[in-house]
């Protein structure tokens, strides 16, 4: 147990500086100088020279990406905005809160309703019922979320006027984005919910169980306690997409998170802050699927004899 | 062989039935169809200038000048769909081609020749594929700049890791068969195996998979544009058009809504093809259930 854990810590580990070596050098690649495009054309040379100093771009690249790492690691600091020229680290932490929020209330429900209709869908096989899920589905994972997104917001927000349309200012804001981006990761869950519970009842064991006279609740009962370590993993393949998905929607509905906060950055050449809003998304995408690997032993025992 | 002849046996190859077998697909070859035909026509279609202003003329409803009405500087919503189809889906195109052209050969020769080729690929792919959905290319315009030439590179590197495994696992599968070992017995070179033996039976999964990875390209494409880091303004991508139509959402949901029905057909189309293909040409799912 406590090898496959260090194993996969490690790769997790590996992966992320990996990446933000990647990250850090290709963002050196932008072309344009930082500093004048920051002060604009009217700067003079002294003044430019000093923000390069004060900016740690006067150094060559590769102590530039030594430095990255000692502040990091050292301070937890990510510099300063070129845009704004407040610690990025400021104005990230509360973006981050509100994404978390976003993030984990739609992926509840995604979750909810992914599994549910993946399971049902695959009870009932080729009957109407799974036509239409499976085609509300493909309708799903062929509408971009910000579509999916407007509509609830003219529909919900504005003709009926149940929610708010845009902002974070109470528990009403959450309600549309977080249920439009729900629907949008449960379309593409319920498509490999329903193939992995497929794959299970295809299995002799579950032909087994019905030739012995188990009822149709409970072989799917024992069939989704076989395809669980698979839907856990769909659960995180996911939240990817969950993080994708909202940077759309926090546009859409002015919710003030990374997503909106890494767009501004990228139009504004912000790169300190892109490279912290990168950070955050893969830390958070590798540790949510680090938990998963971790949750393996406890949903599956076979994992560790393997 | 005339070409009756040809076409006969096209008809009869399980290939092309796959695209009439059931009025679903049917319904989705048509539309694929008409999403093509507006691609290469569309811009000589328009009926009026797509990006010619009328302001006495602004969200007016459907009408028999303007069939989708006009946007919010009253331009011609039917002209900018049609102008902008070349945009949206020829930028998709283009970028899985480049995802294509990159990771077809990097998955034949990571799989065909194994060791560390194959470790040092494979981490990247990994690497790139740990990044979450839309955030590679949202990156990578980040580092090129907002522009439809950076969302086509953006969405190939994305799709690029997808077109590597899918080649890498063909390839490895392949590399067992009776008729790869005896042309090595027979002293071929792994050049000629490759492109003989390998690169052709990988072809159809690689068809297969690409039409719903163009799906999923034309779905990104529409969302760069729609965060404005794609084709700037005027141009009609489609993407781009929802975007400006949003800040109008409450005056007038048409600049929205008829850009959106046009990305969904569009995508919902080729995901059907996809699925439809993927059962009659991949042997792997032909005996199972599709997702």
């Amino acid at each position: 147990m406590l090898v496959y854990l260090a194993k996969r810590l490690g790769r997790a580990l590996f992966t992320l500086i990996l990446l933000m070596t990647m990250v850090f050098f290709s963002l050196k690649l932008v072309p344009g100088d930082p500093v004048s495009v920051a002060l604009g054309p009217g700067a003079t040379a002294e003044v430019a020279q000093a923000l390069r100093v004060k900016y740690g771009l006067d150094k060559p690249v590769l102590i530039q990406y030594l430095m990255f790492w000692k502040k990091l690691l050292l301070y937890g600091d990510l510099g300063v905005s070129w845009s704004s020229g407040i610690e990025v680290t400021r104005n990230l932490v509360p973006a981050i809160k509100h994404t978390a929020i976003l993030t984990s209330s739609a992926m509840l429900i995604a979750s909810l309703i992914g599994i549910l209709a993946g399971v049902a869908s695959a009870a009932v096989r080729n009957r109407p019922e799974d036509v239409a899920i499976r085609s509300s589905a493909l309708i799903g994972i062929s509408m971009p979320v910000f579509v999916l997104n407007l509509l609830g917001q003219y529909l919900f927000g504005y003709k009926l006027g149940w929610f708010p349309t845009s902002g974070a200012a109470g528990l009403a804001n959450l309600v549309l984005p977080a249920v439009t981006l729900g629907i949008f990761v449960a379309s593409s869950m319920v498509r490999m919910v329903r193939a992995s519970m497929l794959d299970v009842l295809s299995e002799e064991y579950i032909t087994t169980y019905r030739a012995e006279g188990f009822g149709k609740g409970a072989i799917m009962r024992k069939a989704f306690r076989n395809a669980l370590r698979d839907i856990s993993t769909i659960v995180g393949l996911q939240f990817g997409m969950l993080l994708g998905g909202s940077v759309l929607t926090e546009t859409v509905f002015s919710w003030p998170g990374i997503g909106q906060y890494v767009v501004q950055a990228i139009l504004w050449n912000d790169m300190p802050s892109v490279q912290g809003a990168v950070l955050f998304f893969a830390v958070s995408y590798m540790f949510i699927n680090l938990l998963i690997d971790l949750s393996y032993p406890f949903i599956d025992p076979r994992v560790i004899r393997a | 062989m005339g070409m009756r002849a040809r076409l006969e046996r096209i008809r009869e190859s399980p290939f092309w039935e796959v695209f009439t077998q059931n009025w679903v697909t049917k319904a989705s070859t048509i539309i694929t169809g008409i999403m093509i035909f507006l691609a290469i026509f569309g811009s000589s279609m328009a009926p009026h200038d797509p990006i010619k202003m009328d302001l006495g003329n602004t969200f007016s409803p459907s009408s028999v000048k303007n069939p989708f009405g006009t946007d919010e500087i009253g331009r011609c919503l039917l002209s900018r769909i049609f102008a902008g189809a070349h945009l949206t889906l020829g930028a998709a195109l283009i970028a899985v081609f480049i995802g294509m052209f990159l990771g077809v050969p990097t998955g034949l020769l990571s799989g065909y020749f194994g060791g560390p080729t194959d470790t040092v690929t494979m981490t990247f792919a990994d690497m790139l594929l740990a990044f979450p959905y839309f955030l590679l290319a949202v990156l990578v315009v980040a580092i090129m700049g907002p522009s439809l030439e950076s969302n086509m590179i953006a969405i190939g590197i994305w799709v690029c890791p997808y077109y590597v495994r899918l080649v890498r696992g063909a390839t490895l599968a392949l590399k067992e068969r009776e008729y790869v070992e005896a042309a090595r017995m027979s002293g071929e070179n792994s050049a000629s195996i490759i492109f003989r033996y390998i690169l052709p039976n990988c072809i159809s999964i690689v068809i297969v998979w690409s039409t719903t990875y163009y799906a999923r390209a034309i779905i990104m494409a529409a969302g760069l544009g729609f965060l404005g880091l794609g084709a700037q303004p005027p141009t009609p991508e489609w993407g781009a058009m929802t975007a400006s139509g949003r800040l109008y959402i409450f005056k007038s949901i048409s600049s929205i809504l008829f850009p959106a029905i046009f990305i969904l057909s569009a995508a919902l189309s080729f995901n059907l093809l996809g699925d439809s293909l993927r059962d009659v040409l991949d042997p792997k799912l032909q005996k199972g259930e599709r997702a």
